[in-house]
C-alpha cells in the first residue's frame, strides 16, 4: 500500500451523480422553505434584505464590531491558509526516492542542514512541550552524533511496538524559518524521518540520552 | 448578505458544485454509512445560509467547509445512536462498485483524530503546516498524529511507507 492506493481509497468515497441530485435539491428545498417560513421566535428567519436597524441599536452593533476586531474574532477557526503564508520547504517534506538509500548524515550534508541549522528544539510527544532548546553549535554536534544513521528496510521495523512506543520529536529549525522534524523513538533505538527509519548507533543513543530528560 | 433567494441559491448551488465530493468524503469517513452522510452534507452546506457566511477568498471557503464537516460530524458523533456505527461494506460496493473497500474498511477503523490530517495531507494536498492551521492543532501534533496514523495503517496492512 502507497500514496496512491490511499488517495484511490478515498477517490471511492464519492457521491453518484443520483446522489449528488438528490442532495442539491433538497437544500434549494430547504432554503425555499426557509424562505417561505414566518417569522417566529422558534424558528429563525433569513431575511433577503437586511433590515434597517434603529440608531441605538446600529451604535451597539459598531461598539460590538471594533470590539470584536480588537480582539481579532473571525480569525481563529475560518482562517484559511495563504499563498503568502510560509510553506515547508518541499524538499524536505518529500525526499523520499533519494533519501531511502541515505545515511543522515550524507542527507543532511546533501540539504546542507549543517550550514542552515538555527535552533534544535525537542518535544515531548506525551504533551507536546518543548523539553529543550539546543543553539546552532549544539544542534550541529548532536546531528553530527546522528550522522552514521543507517536507513532500514521496512521488515526490520516492528511497527506494532512502534505505534505503541514513546517518542520525542527533534524539530530542526533552519536558517529561514522553516522546521523539519525527525521522530526519536528510544525504546527501539529508531529514528523516523519523513517515514525512512534509520537505526541509531550506540554513540549517537548517548548523545540524545540527555536530550530525554 | 443576500440580495434574494436565487442569488442564496446560486451562491450555495455554486459552492456545492465545487466542494460536495470533498465534504460527501469528510462526512463519511466520519459518519461511515451513505445516509448520514448525505444529510450530514446538506447540513454543512445549510450552514452557509443560516451562518450568512461571507468568504474572504476560495481557500476560505474551502477551508471552513472542511472544519463545519469535521465539526458538525463529530457533534453528530456525540448522539449515542451514532457510536458504534460499523462500515457497510456491501452498501458502500453496490454505490460504488470499486475494489478498494478493504482498505477503505481499515481507514474508516482508524480514530477520528487521524482520518482528516490524513485525507488533507494525503488526498487534498495540503501541507502539514495548513493542515495543522486549518485544524487548529500544533504542528508537532499534526505531524505525529500523521506519524501515528501510517504506523497503524502499516500494522493492520503492511507495505510500503507514505509521504
Amino acid at each position: 500500500m502507497n500514496n496512491d492506493t490511499l488517495k484511490q481509497t478515498f477517490d471511492t468515497i464519492t457521491p453518484t451523480p443520483e446522489q449528488k441530485d438528490r442532495m442539491l435539491s433538497q437544500i434549494l428545498g430547504q432554503i425555499d422553505a426557509q424562505v417561505a417560513q414566518p417569522a417566529t421566535p422558534e424558528a429563525p428567519v433569513i431575511s433577503l434584505a437586511p433590515k434597517r436597524k434603529s440608531t441605538h441599536a446600529r451604535q451597539w452593533l459598531g461598539l460590538a464590531a471594533s470590539i470584536a476586531v480588537v480582539i481579532g474574532i473571525g480569525v481563529s477557526l475560518q482562517q484559511p491558509p495563504t499563498p503568502t503564508q510560509p510553506q515547508g520547504n518541499p524538499s524536505l517534506e518529500a525526499p523520499i526516492d533519494t533519501q531511502a538509500s541515505l545515511s543522515l548524515g550524507t542527507f543532511f550534508e546533501k540539504k546542507r542542514i549543517y550550514e542552515d541549522v538555527n535552533q534544535l528544539k525537542v518535544t515531548s510527544s506525551t504533551d507536546f512541550e518543548i523539553i529543550h532548546t539546543l543553539e546552532a553549535s549544539e544542534a550541529r554536534t548532536l546531528l553530527t552524533a546522528l550522522d552514521p544513521s543507517l536507513p532500514l528496510q521496512e521488515d526490520q521495523i516492528d511497527f506494532k511496538a512502534l505505534q505503541d512506543a514513546p517518542f520525542v520529536i527533534l524539530g530542526i529549525v533552519l536558517s529561514d524559518g522553516n522546521e523539519f522534524q525527525i521522530f526519536y523513538t528510544p525504546s527501539l533505538g529508531l529514528l523516523d524521518l519523513n517515514s525512512i527509519y534509520y537505526n541509531v548507533s550506540p554513540a549517537a543513543a548517548l548523545a540524545l540520552e540527555p536530550l530525554l530528560k | 448578505m443576500y440580495a434574494d433567494t436565487e442569488c442564496m441559491k446560486q451562491e450555495v448551488s455554486r459552492l456545492y458544485t465545487q466542494y460536495v465530493d470533498m465534504v460527501y468524503r469528510i462526512c463519511f469517513v466520519f459518519l461511515k454509512n451513505a445516509t448520514d452522510t448525505e444529510d450530514a452534507v446538506q447540513a454543512v452546506f445549510m450552514k452557509v445560509i443560516e451562518k450568512q457566511m461571507v468568504f474572504d477568498s476560495p481557500e476560505h471557503e474551502k477551508a471552513w467547509l472542511i472544519v463545519t464537516a469535521q465539526n458538525h460530524c463529530k457533534n453528530q458523533l456525540k448522539h449515542w445512536w451514532q457510536k458504534g456505527i460499523a462500515f457497510d461494506q456491501n452498501t458502500h460496493d453496490k454505490i460504488h462498485h470499486d475494489e478498494s473497500s478493504e482498505v477503505l474498511e481499515l481507514l474508516l477503523q482508524l480514530p477520528d483524530k487521524y482520518k482528516l490530517p490524513l485525507y488533507l495531507y494525503y488526498y487534498e494536498g495540503y501541507s502539514t503546516d495548513e493542515v495543522a492551521q486549518i485544524l487548529e492543532l500544533n504542528s508537532s501534533t499534526l505531524r505525529s498524529r500523521l506519524k501515528k496514523a501510517r504506523e497503524l495503517l502499516k500494522t493492520k496492512i503492511g507495505g510500503t511507507s507514505y509521504e
